[in-house]
């Protein structure tokens, strides 16, 4: 009998997945709800049949929550930088609050910051009830990926990490609606920096060292061709892959090129393991990066090499009492320093961004709360109010624009250890 | 026998001969000085040593058991971070007096040995030691779940976040010799120089001592030495242990050079220093000291040389590339390696 | 009259003949062929599965995308299982034919490619036309890295294909002239579809799960034929002793290069596949994780077999997804009565959080109790079990 067992054992086995895969998809059914993707009118947490009439609204029954989804890397080699700007949003989500008494709870999903694990993540998300938005995802990859997904649900993408310049400006087709961003993207930070380059650090002649990611090359291209605009030349293009530590060839390179200065466009541990081993092999000219770089981690990774380096970003332009509060919440909650990693006051406003679009939007009927997504996607788009990470206020692209008045893009220069800001236009 | 030995190497000295007057052109035409050549020199000696005693392990272990360690990278990892723990907790991290620095580096490099070895001796008794007959490509799935679950698990413990090693080691524009032609750092000197003591020592252990001979004799034919009243398990441990314990070291070594760890960054060394062990030969000790210094050496100034030589603009994002195509050429014309592969029988 | 009756049965029946012929060939007998069309409709009809309690589609575009990765994985891992199980040729850059399907589609279909500059808007069924000519490029490739790898072994071989997948991975990122960059080649237009079933787009989960399916079944069928064929055979000999193999009279060039074709063409036409459903084909996604989970579920479901190579996709690419899935952590929950001590729900969360550590842990402990395999073919398992003998060499 028992060899019987053994003999079928892969096929009994085989039975006994689906069997448990049948159960798991039955038992579960009554809350699974899939209307995302069809474009089904509603979608409610108890399928109350007394539901306001209307294309794509959401309404959250009594004592359910609203959900907000964080879609980012939570696993793998990049689990900092998602992690990060998902403790932000976790952050974001305990000091503002309720919204009209409701609950707002957050969802995460791991896109692995990969193509394949992006939908998958969307399709979690979607399938929760009570969904109204997503903050996500820092990777343009991903983004690129579900977009159409998103935008055919009606939830709206925000993003406070992704800065390819092609996520607002897709091929052949009009921007997405539903996505936004309140990163600045590539196109306008490469600029101001090569503008910065040119004008008050005075190179004429650059070592471009980018990582080899989206990011990296994307900043990359856009720097180096506004600074051979601008008359300089770029003496040498060098890459490296993400992780790398050793970059004694690429230092022997810029040494022997002897360039102004050396600008890089990546995130903080290779540019800090970089400048560090540049300044060691003696090169003493000006080193500039940009918002991947400029971080708490990197003046911690580079140690007294940071000094004198020149970083861009968007920052805050005045530190506000709330922020100081933020700030010290956020070491007291999580253990590390709140600019540890990059994207993460972006990711914060982000948050801000869907909660006052929340507030503005969502009507309580009949002790049910009524969320239009169409008109919380038309109010997000509408947001104006400085916050972490700047002047938050968007264009029909989508994207970030400055202050009227005030530059988007603001430069700090490394003394003593510290991030000063320089003036710049 | 002098000409049957040419003629049968005949691809192999013409081979030579290309690369001599290749190098011969590319000294009197290169645009860039000598110091660029001489420091690509060092820069690729300084990481091919690193390749070249992680690499031991691979081929010492692949030599007693046919088996490609695919973990031995993480135990590199795993050694990393023991310095960097005995660094930090025990002598103070970068405050540390200077007194302390030479004994400090001494005792981290014993304890990431051990930390290293103890790691492998647990993973070589629970994922190895049961796949002893089984199939070959068991052990090798096997020894990449072990490598997956350390990578993931160091990850997690971090919080996917980078540590740093003290700078105890004097590092800087000026800690360095002048050699006239250029100038080698010191931290250069060390780890060059304690590579080769480390491989040196090693090759005298297989070829002086008992318990070397024992390796050998296990790598040779593990039934019969086992009939000469050897104790093949322990031997085989042995040899785990010896490699671990050079890959830990390394760890250290690259912790006070590199001064970055993460959980990761054992895998892409680890690729690296198994294409070196190949390249010198499986199984063949000197081969995989010989074959982390031509790694080494192609990814820095093998790189620079070909873009001199063929106008290619292969920067520094190539040089795994580079490597990598080394490799296969070499294979290419000696299927076995270098200096010719040293398995026994599969026992 | 009669005559065309009888005529007309003997026709009948000289079909039938010929039908059983065929199935007994392919399947063993027409109960083996009987059990394979029930199996496909039953895994076609996935989608349309209804939830008793809620009236609801029981499988929604959560699992359907799950299914849809594990399909594709079943594909690539159909295709290595020929490389590697039937032939005994150990690659781990498997991932490099993934890529020239994914990218030769990629190139032609997307907007951003640098090698074309006409409206390619107008020719989305341009798709259809990619497939066949995914295996016939598949094969190619798959021939040119198989020659000069001819003369290596075991472990050497391992390496040089590892190396061959990492040089292309490389050259996809850092050519960027020629291949997008890292930026990838996005937003490919939906292959196009009759109209009644509508077109491929990215968030048609229902379709391309059941074209999917279609595709494993052609593929399987085809491998399966090979196996049982002289080629496969050829193969088998290869596998045991490539020396013996070579001095009985078999071609072991000819038939490592086939090997090589077959394999490389399945894995190229998964690649263009896997750019179809995703729209876009980014170097991230090309890594050596891809050829190292192939070799993984083909090794741990069981090297030669088909339904080992599903269980093996089902197990280490399902299961890492289904671990995030909601219902995952809420099935544990249900544990908490039984576990008094410890919050089941926080141990779901911290093997959702972890599930790259429990996987590798998962990989050596199946290796451990089982060696040959989840489902090993039946072959592998008389060669590691006979007693008294040692398993061959050779044999991989």
């Amino acid at each position: 009998m028992s060899k019987w067992f053994i003999r079928h054992a892969w096929r009994l086995a085989l039975v006994a997945g689906l069997t448990a895969m049948l159960g798991l998809a039955v038992a579960c059914g009554d809350d699974d709800d899939d209307a995302a993707a069809t474009g089904t009118p509603t979608r409610g947490a108890s399928a109350t049949p007394a539901d306001v009439g209307g294309e794509n609204v959401v309404t959250i029954a009594a004592g359910e929550p609203i959900k907000i989804g964080a879609m980012q890397v939570l696993s793998g080699d990049l689990i900092a930088l998602g992690a990060a700007a998902r403790d932000w949003i976790l952050l974001a989500n305990e000091q503002f609050g309720q919204v009209k008494g409701f609950d707002v709870e957050i969802v995460e999903a791991d896109d692995l910051c990969d193509a394949a694990g992006a939908e998958p993540a969307a399709q979690q998300l979607l399938a929760e009830d009570g969904l109204v938005a997503v903050i996500g995802s820092i990777c343009s990859g991903v983004n690129v990926t579900v977009q159409p997904t998103f935008e055919e649900a009606h939830i709206t993408q925000i993003s406070g990490g992704s800065t390819a310049v092609k996520v607002t400006y897709p091929e052949g087709r009009d921007p997405f609606d539903t996505f936004l961003r309140t990163v600045v993207h590539d196109g306008v930070q490469g600029v101001k920096q090569a503008e910065y380059a040119t004008e008050v650090l005075g190179a004429t002649t650059a070592f471009s060292a980018h990582d080899t990611d989206a990011y990296g090359t994307g900043l990359k291209d856009v720097f180096n061709a506004e600074f051979e605009d601008l008359g300089g030349e770029i003496v040498g293009t060098e890459g490296w892959e993400k992780g790398q530590t050793d970059f004694s060839a690429l230092v022997t390179s810029v040494t022997t090129a002897n360039p102004d200065m050396v600008y890089v466009a990546s995130f903080d541990p290779e540019a800090a393991a970089f400048i560090r081993q540049l300044r060691d092999a003696g090169y003493e000219g000006d080193f500039m990066g940009g918002d991947g770089v400029i971080t708490d981690q990197f003046l911690t990774l580079a140690g007294d090499a940071a000094e004198g380096a020149h970083l861009s970003k968007p920052s805050p332009l005045e530190v506000t009492p709330a922020l100081t509060k933020f700030q010290a919440d956020f070491q007291a909650k999580f253990g590390y320093t709140w600019d540890e990693q990059p994207y993460t006051s972006q990711s914060f406003d982000a948050y801000q961004v869907v909660w006052d679009a929340l507030n503005e939007v969502a009507v309580v009927e009949g002790g049910n709360l009524v969320i239009d997504l169409d008109a919380l996607n038309d109010a997000m788009h509408d947001a104006n109010f400085d916050g972490a990470s700047g002047h938050v206020e968007f264009d029909d692209h989508g994207d970030v624009i400055a202050a009227p008045g005030k530059p988007q893009i603001v430069f700090s220069k490394v003394v003593s250890g510290a991030y000063v800001q320089q003036d710049f236009e | 026998m002098d000409s049957t030995w040419a003629k049968r190497n005949a691809p192999l000295l013409a081979g030579l001969a290309i690369a001599v007057a290749a190098i011969v052109y590319t000294a009197f035409t290169s645009s860039k000085d000598e110091t660029f050549w001489a420091d690509q020199f060092f820069n690729g000696l300084t990481i091919g040593s690193l390749y070249a005693l992680i690499a031991l392990g691979y081929t010492m272990v692949y030599g007693v058991l046919r088996m490609i360690n695919f973990a031995h990278g993480e135990i590199f990892m795993v050694g990393a971070f023991a310095g960097w723990i005995v660094l930090k907790e025990v002598f103070g991290g970068d405050g540390m007096a200077d007194a302390l620095i030479v004994p400090a580096i001494l005792v981290a490099m014993l304890a990431a040995a051990a930390a290293s070895a103890g790691a492998i001796v647990v993973i070589e008794r629970v994922a190895y030691r049961p796949l002893r007959n089984a199939p070959r490509l068991a052990p090798l799935i096997s020894a990449i779940g072990v490598s997956i679950f350390l990578q993931n698990l160091f990850l997690r413990l971090t919080e996917g976040r980078v540590k740093v090693y003290p700078r105890i080691f004097p590092q800087g524009p000026s800690e360095s010799i002048d050699l006239g032609i250029t100038q080698v750092d010191y931290i250069q000197i060390f780890l060059i120089g304690s590579s080769l003591l480390l491989m040196g020592a090693l090759y005298v252990f297989v070829q002086r001592t008992r318990a070397g001979t024992a390796i050998r004799a296990v790598a040779e034919d593990r039934d019969v030495a086992a009939l000469m009243g050897i104790n093949a398990n322990r031997v085989i441990v042995l040899t785990f242990v010896v490699g671990a314990a050079l890959a830990g070291v390394a760890g250290v070594m690259y912790g006070l050079w590199l001064l970055s760890i993460k959980g990761t960054m054992g895998f892409l060394p680890g690729i690296k220093a198994f294409t070196a062990a190949v390249l010198g030969g499986i199984g063949n000790i000197p081969g995989a000291m010989i074959g982390g210094l031509l790694i080494g050496l192609s990814e820095t100034l093998g790189r620079e040389w070909l873009n001199e030589l063929f106008g290619l603009g292969l920067g520094n994002q190539w040089k795994d590339v580079v490597a990598f195509f080394v490799l296969i050429a070499v294979l290419l014309f000696r299927p076995t390696g270098l200096l010719g592969e040293k398995v026994g029988k599969r026992a | 009259m009669p005559d065309d009756r009888e005529r007309g049965r003997a026709g009948l029946a000289g079909a039938l003949a010929v039908v059983k012929g065929r199935s007994e060939r392919a399947y063993g007998s027409v109960p083996g062929m009987l059990r394979m069309l029930v199996l496909a409709v039953l895994l076609f009809a996935v989608p349309y599965y209804i939830n008793p309690i809620s009236g609801e589609a029981m499988f929604d575009n959560r699992w359907l995308v799950v299914f849809r990765l594990v399909g594709l994985y079943i594909m690539l891992g159909i295709g290595l299982n020929i490389v590697v199980g039937y032939a005994g040729l150990l690659d781990l850059g498997y991932v490099a034919f993934f890529a020239s399907g994914a990218y030769l589609y990629a190139l032609l279909a997307s907007p951003v490619s640098p090698a074309i500059d006409f409206p390619i808007e107008d020719y989305r069924w341009l798709f259809w036309a990619i497939l066949p000519t995914a295996l016939v490029v598949g094969a190619a490739i798959g021939i040119a890295l198989g020659i000069p790898v001819l003369p290596l072994r075991g472990d050497y071989l391992a390496i040089v294909t590892l190396g061959f997948g990492e040089i292309i991975r490389l050259f996809l990122i850092n050519k960027a002239d020629w291949t997008g960059g890292s930026q990838g080649l996005s937003r490919i237009e939906p292959p196009p579809l009759p109209a009644p079933i509508g077109d491929l787009t990215v968030g048609a989960h229902k379709e391309w799960y059941m074209f999917v399916v279609i595709c494993i079944f052609v593929v399987a069928f085809i491998a399966g034929r090979l196996r049982d064929s002289r080629i496969g055979r050829a193969w088998e000999a290869i596998r045991e002793d490539e020396e013996v193999a070579g001095a009985m009279g078999v071609n072991t060039v000819k038939y490592k290069l086939l090997a090589f074709a077959m394999g490389a063409a399945i894995g190229s036409f998964g690649g263009a596949v896997s750019a179809g459903f995703t729209g876009s084909a980014l170097p991230d996604s090309f890594d050596l994780l891809v050829s190292i989970n192939v070799l993984s579920l083909v090794v741990i479901g069981g090297m030669g077999s088909t339904p080992g190579v599903c269980l093996g996709a089902l197990i280490l690419i399902g299961i890492p997804e289904f671990l995030r899935f909601r219902e995952a952590s809420d099935l544990l929950g249900y544990l908490d009565p039984l576990v008094p001590f410890a919050n089941t729900q926080d141990w779901a969360e911290q093997i959702r959080d972890n599930r790259f550590v429990v996987f590798g842990a998962l990989l050596v402990a199946v290796m451990v109790f089982r060696p040959t395999g989840l489902v090993p073919s039946r072959r592998r398992k008389l060669e590691f079990e006979s007693p008294g003998e040692e398993a061959p060499a050779a044999a991989v």
